[in-house]
């Protein structure tokens, strides 16, 4: 009878071990009332933090050595938006990074009042998925010397109707960081100092041309690592742009009554809250979603028409739309169509154009990014979507200048012709291939590689365009240590 | 995966030791095959439901049929096939769209259906089961007035305790409470049903 009791024992202790997951993401950790930088004035020009502080530093603690500073700016010039700025972190110890947003202030706490330059966020260690105060927490840096201060803080504002960038030249000194991060929601106490190492390597080619990109795996975090914010959303393109994304690769779905969404896979309590979301995206209608369904940090499934508006006139990204079907080809096309009549440049605005600008109707795109018809590529993963597209191509039914991705075979990318061929680095590094692509102006790159040797080897043995990762911030510090630009310039990408 | 394996373990532990010879104090053994009925009232327990605008919100009846299997072990193998309410709603659902905000006026119930196995065990007049099964989860939404129906298959845990206060032979009566667990593959346990409600036995095979 004991050993019967001992298997009962152990039947409840089954069941009583399954842990319960939860479906609510939580959100990072930020400081009360908006913190330091809540009560500073952000700097005039966004442009200015990137040729002050970008760079490779090492840090006293919590992210190692070789780490990369990287200014951001996100936002847009279009009603209700506005340019921001922000500066990150990016290291490979931990898969960590800090996310900061810059303020200036007087301090008028010492003999004499000066300015003061402040980044506030918080930092994350992508190891662990779940966030706790071990991984998570919130750092604040004061920036120095006074020169780099002076140079943020106090630079001409910049004319959302102009160009982008600043055009000073930049300082001719180099940025120290020191302040202290926190654990979990705590007043940060551990001290920390970031100490310049050298500058950053350039992306530009000989012919001042961007040849290699940081690829952006649904977003700039999985929604499993629990950042805050669900991948395939309109918010993590934010999140990409402040990690240091070059291109981002989303994934494109139909509903049930043919609205195109962003979503990857399956409706799994993973992915998704709400009792009554179960089964596909394909199942249901866009109102039966938008009813039913949340995404884990609680966004609705996007629809691709209002998050493509929202990457093109809030980031520079170009988009790598992931088909999940051969029938998402043409009305995606025909958004893309229909955003490039709608998006216009605005910074500077097209010459001879009307005093008012944009005209009724339209929106500005992000100030210098690229037209809609060269952001908008779209992804054929298989034979069946190589065909479908070429029908469609045939038929007259994509938009004007539509670009293709082949993620299989490479002489499908010249043979439709798509701009860029993205094979499964399972396959290798495929050397030969790659260079002889880029020598013919396609763009090559891997998907989707998150391990550092691996990163390295194929940095260094294929020389790609761009490798797809969830660890944006590794990927870029990696590219630091031991990334080259491609020597080849990527002319199919602009060419109509 | 590990705990299905466990489960099936302790399955097979049950009947091979039901089968086997009996103890030695006991002067006549008895099997049995037995049926169960189950019939009650059910719905949701995890997670807690978010019930900003909702309209109304319920269980519903549940209902089970099992087979079990008694040897001169004091452990018995079931077979459990069951219908589970899990939650039937309305709600007004205030969504953003470009332009404006839009209301969604949304009905929707969900239930699954199991098919469970696992071992069980008898403590004086108080039953036990713990069991493992797949169990169809299907949910039935109605926005706007345009019905559709959505089923998924998943592995989901069933544990039963029952007290048979009423007990003529070959019948027994009494009330029962069960918690089913869904899982899904990588995320663990998403969502569990609770259910009580009366329950009959009937020896339908005795040797």
């Amino acid at each position: 009878m004991r050993s019967d009791r001992r298997i009962l024992v152990l039947g409840l202790l089954a069941l009583s071990t399954a842990a319960c997951m939860s479906r609510q993401s939580p959100q990072p950790p930020a400081f009360p009332e908006g913190g330091l930088v809540g009560r500073s004035t952000p700097p005039p020009n966004p442009w200015s933090l990137q040729k002050a502080l970008d760079g490779v530093y090492d840090t006293s603690s919590r992210f190692g050595s070789n780490v990369v500073v990287h200014a951001s700016q996100w936002g847009g010039v279009n009603p209700g938006t506005g340019m921001k700025a922000s500066v990150s972190i990016l290291a490979a110890e931990h898969l960590a990074f800090a996310i900061m947003q810059p303020g200036c202030f007087l301090d008028t706490t010492g003999e004499t009042p000066v300015t003061r330059l402040v980044l506030e966020g918080y930092w994350r260690y992508l190891d662990e998925s779940d966030p706790s105060p071990t991984s998570t927490g919130l750092i604040r840096l004061f920036v120095s010397p006074p020169e780099i201060i002076d140079y943020v803080c106090n630079a001409p504002t910049w004319d959302p109707t102009g160009p982008p960038g600043d055009p000073r030249p930049a300082p001719t000194v180099h940025a120290a960081f020191t302040g202290s991060t926190g654990n979990g929601v705590n007043a940060p106490g551990s001290p920390l100092t970031v100490s310049w190492l050298r500058a950053r390597k350039s992306r530009l080619n000989a012919e001042g041309k961007t040849t290699f990109f940081v690829g952006v795996h649904h977003g700039g975090c999985q929604s499993s690592d629990n950042c805050g914010i669900s991948e395939n959303t309109p918010e993590t393109s934010i999140l990409a742009t402040q990690l240091g994304g070059g291109y981002l690769e989303i994934d494109i779905h139909l509903t049930k009554d043919q609205v195109p969404v962003f979503f990857h896979l399956g409706l799994n309590p993973g992915a998704v809250q709400g009792l009554y979301c179960t089964g596909n995206v394909e199942d249901y209608t866009y109102d039966e979603l938008l009813a039913n369904c949340r995404l884990r940090s609680g966004e609705i499934i996007p629809r691709v028409s209002d998050m493509l508006e929202f990457i093109y006139t809030r980031t520079n990204f170009p988009t790598y739309l992931d088909s999940k079907s051969t029938d998402i080809i043409v009305p995606v096309s025909q958004i893309l169509g229909q955003l490039q009549q709608d998006l216009v440049p605005c910074n500077p605005k097209p010459p001879g154009s009307p005093a008012v600008w944009p005209p009724a109707g339209k929106k500005c795109l992000f100030p210098g990014s690229a037209p809609v018809w060269e952001r908008g590529i779209i992804g054929l993963p298989a034979a069946e979507y190589v065909t479908a597209y070429k029908q469609a191509l045939a038929a007259g039914q994509l938009a004007p200048n539509q670009h293709c991705l082949v993620e299989e075979n490479s002489s499908d990318a010249t043979g439709v012709p798509c701009v860029a061929w993205m094979p499964r680095y399972t396959r290798g590094p495929m050397t030969s291939e790659v260079q002889s692509l880029q020598q013919q102006g396609f763009i090559v790159g891997y998907w989707t590689i998150n391990d550092l040797n691996t990163i390295d080897a194929f940095l260094t043995t294929a020389v790609p365009n761009g490798i797809l990762t969830n660890y944006l911030g590794l990927l870029n510090q990696r590219f630091e240590m031991v990334g080259t630009t491609p020597p080849y310039t990527p002319y199919r990408v602009s060419t109509p | 995966m590990r705990y299905l394996v466990l489960a099936i373990a302790l399955l097979a532990s049950s009947a091979a030791r039901a089968d086997g010879p009996p103890a030695a104090a006991e002067e006549k053994v008895h099997t049995a095959w037995e049926m169960d009925l189950f019939a009650g009232y059910g719905q949701l327990a995890y997670p807690t439901q978010d019930m900003v605008n909702v309209a109304w919100s319920n269980g519903g009846p549940a209902f089970a049929l099992s087979f079990a299997y008694r040897g001169a072990h004091f452990t018995h193998p079931f077979v459990d096939i069951s219908y589970i309410p899990i939650l039937s709603s309305a709600k007004y659902v205030n969504v953003y769209v470009p332009g404006g905000a839009s209301t969604l006026y949304a009905t929707n119930s969900s239930y699954a259906l199991g098919l469970a196995i696992g071992p069980g065990w008898d403590i004086d007049w108080f039953r036990v089961r713990v069991g493992v099964g797949l169990y169809n989860v299907s949910v039935k939404t109605d926005v706007s007035a345009q019905p559709n129906t959505v089923s998924q298959v998943g592995l989901g845990f069933l544990a039963s305790l029952s007290a048979m206060v009423w007990r003529p032979d070959p019948f027994a009566l009494g009330v029962e409470a069960r918690l089913v667990a869904l899982t899904f593959p990588t995320n663990g346990i998403y969502q569990s049903m609770w259910s009580a409600g009366l329950t009959g036995r009937w020896d339908f095979v005795r040797n």
